[in-house]
This record gives structure tokens, sequence and C-alpha cells, in this order.
């Protein structure tokens, strides 16, 4: 990785590193022999490390550039955090930390967390480590730059050794010292027993692992080439979300973060909805067991899946509300956490059941490759056309449904254009690499309209389960009068939002349907895409 | 991020030694830490070694094309980053006069650093200037570190008298015991007083040999010596000043 050198005005200046390998046998009298006169290198005693790399399941913190590493020495833990902008702050962390509230307060915690959202921490790498600490100083004995001499082995998910050790020298600049920082540089580059690392610690040490950088993303991304069938497309279509869905079903039953359960169940709508809306290029019979199979499984994962959301809500408004109503709504919550926890125990009876496994079972089979082209009326069509057909299909039939709702629609009406929009989005995104910039540009278009509906969907639904939830806890008898305020006067906020989103949602709908949007629409199967 | 100056008008009062020891606490807990040196003596910058970059430091510093950040060396403990001095800075308070605004501008200065550092620590020069002044207007609150004599009283009356002036009443300024002789009668004494009448932080420090053995080996107070009397007054005075920004109603970004 090559040193970075532009820093943005307003953060403190550089604080690059740089890895080496050490390729051959070398002392570290060589090392510093090689700097230039002025600048001095000492060394501290040799001590193990244990290393851990944290990041979400779907690796935000990599993907934004930034890590977050774990280190035992001698007894002690530290939490290492490197933002992308550089710079690294150690943070005392005696127990691991598994999100990011388990973080001091501070500037850490809220950079972890912009990235982090509702993820858990993971320890998804791992490294034993020989480790010697260094120093280059200069002329004042100031550190310009800090120096790792390293030998590590990835532990596999175990703890145990798996994969080579590799030895290597890392070197880190300190802000405010770039003079020093490139001479060190340019002393140890040519080197002919260093080299530059071809590879970061994270992707080998995730390997020993099973994991990848970056392996899991719940954006949907289907590899389609121009050649593909509809048939083929609509087959690897439904095998990556059955990958997805199998990859997110050990967190979701160990309750790790919320997330889990959430992109199971969007990987099971796609499913659903790709059987649905591409049933054309299906053997009907073939899937029809698939398709009852993930309607139960939809179904089972809703209760709790509705309850996060709701509790995740309710706990936003209690802080946008302030006091007294935050705590007015406590008994409230409670109810609602302890609702959600039981909710969480059925749905791990049905994740963990023989029903499941063989649904998961039946997925795999009618995935793979056929033997025989299925015998279904556009199996055989190429599917950018088809795929484009379809996409053109879905927006004509949400528009239509739009302009018979008119600008009145009745909140049910707007929830079957949610849905309609739905479809279409994922249509858009199941074919998006054959349909090139204007999927893309209408995919944009599209999620405005969405977000809007979506919001006041949300809106409407709160309104009805506060009032459910009240009821049930007034029954109880586990809130009083106070909570039933509180939850009256979130219901009257709730209401006057729900009502001026109205408005923002009769915009996106204008604005997805004027001429332009129409001709992009048009376009799909216009010309051969680019 | 709080901004804590530790401001006195006397000299020779603990000052720097305090500004170290506090900033180096901070670092330990691995919040993100940045010392300003603002007295040209560069007493602090020349604890951690650092030295200013390039010429014409001191304008650069209130100028408003520079933002601080590229002035900040990191200094060789984690965590801890250091905008230094030395006596070409005693020029800052006629770069200052120049500028509009100049009570505002310190503050105007760090307000880009608001999501960069956790804690920021001015470490005053023993002076009643312009400077001064905005560091008042910049702090979150002040620490003025008193040693129990009989003068020390009517220097921190006429500490709160500029403050009112300066029209910066509002920030608190916390009163500590600096440099306690517990063999001085009159320390024991006036210590005893001060402490009780309820104006002064609990934590005192106390005149140590462990704090002059770290100054000459340029080493924080809390790594050389963390188990002498002095570091853990110094503990206690972090952990007092970290709940007393708390409670207070100014609400730290
Ligand atoms: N608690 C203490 N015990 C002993 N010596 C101290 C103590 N505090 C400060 N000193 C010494 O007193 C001198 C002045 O302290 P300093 O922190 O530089 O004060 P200021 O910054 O207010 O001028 C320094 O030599 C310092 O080592
Ligand atoms: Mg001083």
């Amino acid at each position: 990785m090559p040193a970075k050198d532009s820093t943005p005005a307003t953060q403190p200046s550089m604080c690059a590193s740089r890895t080496f390998e050490i390729v051959r046998r070398c002392s570290l009298a060589g090392l510093a022999r090689a700097l230039p006169s002025g600048l001095t290198l000492d060394w501290r005693p040799c001590r193990p490390v244990e290393r851990t790399h944290l990041d979400s399941h779907d690796w935000r913190l990599w993907a934004a550039g930034a890590s977050l590493v774990v280190e035992a020495v001698e007894g002690k833990q530290m939490v290492i955090w490197r933002p992308a902008r550089g710079g690294a702050v150690m943070v005392d962390s005696a127990p691991t930390p598994r999100c990011a509230a388990d973080l001091p307060e501070g500037t850490v915690r809220r950079e972890v967390q912009s990235l982090l959202g509702e993820r858990a921490l993971l320890p998804l790498a791992a490294l034993r480590v020989q480790q010697r600490p260094g120093s280059v100083r200069d002329e004042r004995a100031k550190i310009v730059t800090r120096v790792w001499w390293e030998r590590s082995t990835p532990l596999d998910r175990t703890d145990e050794p798996a994969g080579s050790t590799r030895t290597t020298l890392r070197i880190e600049g300190v802000r405010g010292y770039e003079g020093g920082w490139r001479a060190v540089q340019a002393a140890w580059e040519r080197l002919p027993f260093l080299k530059e690392a071809e590879q970061e610690e994270l992707a080998l040490a995730a390997a020993a692992r099973g994991r990848t950088p970056g392996d899991y993303s719940s954006r949907i991304h289907v590899p389609l080439a121009d050649d593909t069938s509809a048939a083929e497309a609509t087959r690897l279509i439904l095998r990556h979300l059955l990958e997805t869905t199998s990859a997110n079903l050990p967190g979701a039953i160990d309750d790790v973060d919320p997330e889990f359960l959430h992109d199971l169940r969007v990987a099971v709508r796609r499913a659903r909805s790709a059987l649905g809306q591409l049933a054309g290029s299906l053997d009907p019979a073939r899937f029809a067991r698939l398709r009852e199979e993930l309607r139960w499984l939809g179904g089972v994962t809703g209760p709790c899946r509705d309850l996060d959301v709701f509790v995740m809500d309710l706990e936003k408004y209690g802080k946008e509300l302030g006091e007294p109503a935050r705590t007015q709504l406590t008994p409230l919550l409670d109810h609602l956490r302890r609702q959600r926890q039981r909710q969480h125990g059925e749905l791990k009876a049905a994740l963990t059941s023989p029903r499941l496994r063989r649904l998961l079972a039946t997925w795999r089979r009618v995935t793979e490759p056929p033997r025989r082209p299925p015998a279904a009326p556009e199996a055989q069509r190429p599917a950018r056309e088809y795929g484009a057909a379809r996409v053109q299909r879905a927006y004509r039939r949400l528009r239509r449904h739009a302009r018979r709702l008119g600008p009145q629609a009745p909140p049910e009406g707007l929830h079957q254009l949610r849905i309609d929009a739905k479809k279409l989005r994922y249509l858009l995104e199941f074919f998006a690499p054959l349909l090139g910039r204007p999927a893309a540009a209408l995919i944009r278009q599209l999620k405005e309209l969405q977000d809007a509906l979506g919001i006041f969907n949300d809106l409407a639904v709160q309104q009805r389960r506060l009032a459910e939830a009240l009821g049930e806890v007034l029954a109880s008898g586990a809130a009083d009068g106070a909570a039933a305020l509180a939850a009256g006067r979130l219901v009257a906020v709730l209401e006057a939002r729900q009502g001026a989103q109205r408005a923002v949602v009769s915009k996106r709908l204008e604005a997805f349907f004027t001429p332009e949007v129409r001709a992009e629409v048009a376009s799909l199967t216009a010309g051969e895409g680019e | 991020m709080h901004v804590v100056a530790v401001w006195s008008i006397k000299g020779g009062v603990g000052k720097t030694t305090t500004t170290v020891a506090l900033a180096t606490l901070a670092a330990l807990q691995g919040l993100r830490t940045l010392v300003w040196d603002l007295d040209p003596q560069g007493a602090l910058s020349h604890w951690f070694r650092v030295t200013p970059r390039g010429r014409r430091a001191p304008r650069k510093l209130v100028s408003k094309g520079t933002p601080l950040a590229e002035l900040v060396r990191g200094s060789d403990l984690p965590n801890l980053d250091i905008l230094p001095a030395d006596l070409s800075h005693r020029a800052l308070d006629t770069a200052l006069a120049r500028r509009r605004r100049p009570a505002a501008r310190l503050a105007l200065k760090l307000a880009p650093l608001r999501e960069v550092y956790d804690w920021v620590f001015l470490d005053c020069a023993p002076s009643v200037t312009l400077v001064s002044e905005a560091v008042l207007a910049a702090a979150t609150a002040v620490l003025v570190p008193v040693v129990p004599s009989s003068l020390s009283l009517r220097t921190l009356e006429q500490m709160r008298q500029f403050a009112g002036e300066a029209g910066t009443a509002g920030v608190p300024l916390f009163p500590f015991l600096s440099m306690v002789d517990r063999r001085r009668r009159l320390h024991r004494d006036n210590a005893q007083a001060l402490v009780g009448a309820g104006t002064f932080f609990n934590a005192a420090i106390p005149l140590s040999s462990a704090v002059e053995q770290a100054a000459e080996t340029l080493t924080p107070l809390p790594l050389a010596a963390p188990t002498s009397a002095a570091a853990q007054a110094f503990a206690a005075l972090w952990q007092e000043l970290q709940q007393r920004l708390a409670t207070l109603t100014h609400r730290p970004a």
C-alpha cells in the first residue's frame, strides 16, 4: 500500500503506515545502519501479543478503510482504533467490546458507532504474534517513526495456529514529523531483505477462519453475463439468495445483532419475489415446494423482526421527546423487550427445526444446474431482454396503481404502492449487471420514492402498535396513566408527522413518473444498454 | 470536546506540571488529547521534546488560513498531540491584536477540532493579556493552581475580576491547591481552610521530589512514578475534573 500523503485540512496531518515483509534473514542492526545520520533506532524487548481484528459480519469498518484491533499484551488488553484518515488511538478495554456502545464515551465510540450502526463486533481474524516494538528518534530523541518487528501466525476459529507464519516490519509515521517519516521510508525501501507486503494482515488471518474481507454484503450482486439465459439468470439469483440466507442463519439463531435476522428476511423476501415475478422462466412444478416453504419462513421470522424495529423506534422517539416522556415510556419498552425475547425463542425453534433444514436442502437442490432446460415459456430468452421486460412491466404496474389511487390515496393504497415499488426495486437489482447505467439511475430515483413510502408506512404502523402495546401493559398492571399519557402524546406527534409525510410521498411519486423517467425505463429495451 | 485551560497570573505555581499530568492521564485512558502550549517559554513543549513547525508559527496560530491541525505534532505517547511553542510565540499577543474579534479567535481556531479530540488542555503563560482573554472565551473550564501562601487568594480574586471584565464570567474557574508543603504550618492551615470552604477542589497536589525527578527525566509523572503521592493526587484531580465537567449544564460536544 502506498503511503497516504493527502490529508483533509481539518485533520491533523499525516499518520501513514506501511508494512514490509522480511523475505530473507536479516539483522536488526542492518535496519539501524541504513538510517541517515541524525536518526537512531532503539528497540524494546520482544513480547508475545494476541491480536484480534474486530469487524461486523458485513465488514463495515474494513469497507470504510478503518480497523479495530484488540491486543492482549502482558496481561493487559488494549483496543486500537485506526480511522480511515490515519492516526491510531489506543483505548483500555478490559472486556473485548461486542458493540460500539461497549467502548468508552468519546470520539472513538462515536466514529465506530457511525460506521457500525446496529451491528455487533465479531472476531473475524486473529493472530499470535511475537513483537518487538521500536522507535526511530531524531537528534532531540523525539520519536519520528514507530516500528514493529513481528512474527505472526494466523489462528483459526478454535484459536489454533493455521496458515503460514510471516515476518514483517510495520512502520508508522508520527503526526507532524513527515520529514523523518520520509527519510525512514527512503532508507528502508532500498534494503534487499524488505519487500512491500502484498497481502493485508487482515486478509491473511481472516482466511484462516474461512472468511475474506468483503465476502458478505447484504447488497445483491449476481454476476450475470450477456449470454446468460433467463432460466439460468433466475437460477443464479435464487442460488445467491440461498447463500445469503445461510450466511445469516447462525447470527440470527444466536441473536448476535438484529441485522442478521433483517438480512435473512430480505433475502427470503427477494427470493419469494423472484419466484413470483420471474415465474415465466421457471419450471413451476420444480419450485412449488420452495415457494410454499419460503412463505412459511417469511411468516415465522416476522414477529421478532417487527419487535426489533419497534423497540429501536421507541428508543429513538424517547430520545427525541426527552424527559419526562422518555422515563414514562420505559414500562412500555420493558414490556416490548420481554415480548421480543419470547419471540426470539420461537424464532430460534423455527430456525433450528428439521423443517428449516429440509427447506434449505430443497432450495439447494432446485438451484443446482438442471440437466435439461426447464419447460417454461420464457426460459430461453436472453436474460438481459427478459429482465428489461420484467422491469418495464413492474414499472407500468406501479404507475397504473399510483394513477388509479390519485393524490388522495388512502393509507392502504400507499401500502400497496410500497409493495409494488419493492418488487420493481428487486427486479432492477437482480438484473443491474446486465442493464447498466440506466438501471443504476432508476434505482437511485426509486430509492427516494421508497424511502418516502417507507417512512409514511412506519409512522402508520408505529401508531397502531403503540396503541396495542399500551393496552397490553395497562392490562398487565405494569404501567400507569403516565405511560398512557406519554404514549398518547407520542401518537399525536406521529400522526402529525404522517400528515406531513404524505406531501413528501406525493412529490416523490410525481417525480418518479415524469416523461424523463419513463423514457429511461423505455430505454432499457431500446438499445444495447451498455 | 472539553477545553480546559490551566491558568494563573502567577508563575511557578505548577501550571505546566499539572497540564502535563492531566493530559497524560487523559491520553492513557484512551481519550484523544491535544495540549496547546500558550507560554512562549515553551516549558511544556520541552517536556515532550516538541518544537514548533516552520517559521511564522505564531501568526499561523491565529490566522484564518491555516487550520490548527497543520501545526499539531504527535508526542511520544499514544493519543497525545501537542501544539508547541517557543520564544517566537511571544508575538502571539500582537498577532492576535491584529485580528478582528481577537478574544473569540482561539475558540474559532479550535472549533474544527471538535470531533477530532476528546480533550484539549491549554497551558497558559502567567499573565493577563489578550491571549488570556481569548483563552477564557475558548475554555469550558479553567483550572487555577493555587499555592497555599497568604497572597494567593488575592491573586485568585484578581483573576475572577479579570474574567468578569472580559465578559467571560460564565466560564467556571476551578481553583485547586498546588505544591502544598505539609511541613509548613502556614500551608497546612491554609490548605485546610480553603478546601474546607468548598470552593476548592478536594484534590490537593503535594510538594514532592517525585515531581522534580519526573521533570528532570522529561517523563510525565503518571508514567515516571505512578504510585507516588503526587501522581495519585493528580489522578484524583483528573477524576474530580471529569465529574465537575460532566455536571456542568454547558453541554460538551
Ligand atoms: N507538586 C510539586 N512538587 C515539587 N515541585 C513542583 C511541583 N509542581 C511543580 N513543581 C516544580 O516547580 C517548578 C514550576 O512548576 P511549573 O509547573 O513549571 O509551574 P508554572 O507552569 O506555573 O510556571 C518546576 O520546576 C516544577 O518542577
Ligand atoms: Mg508553565
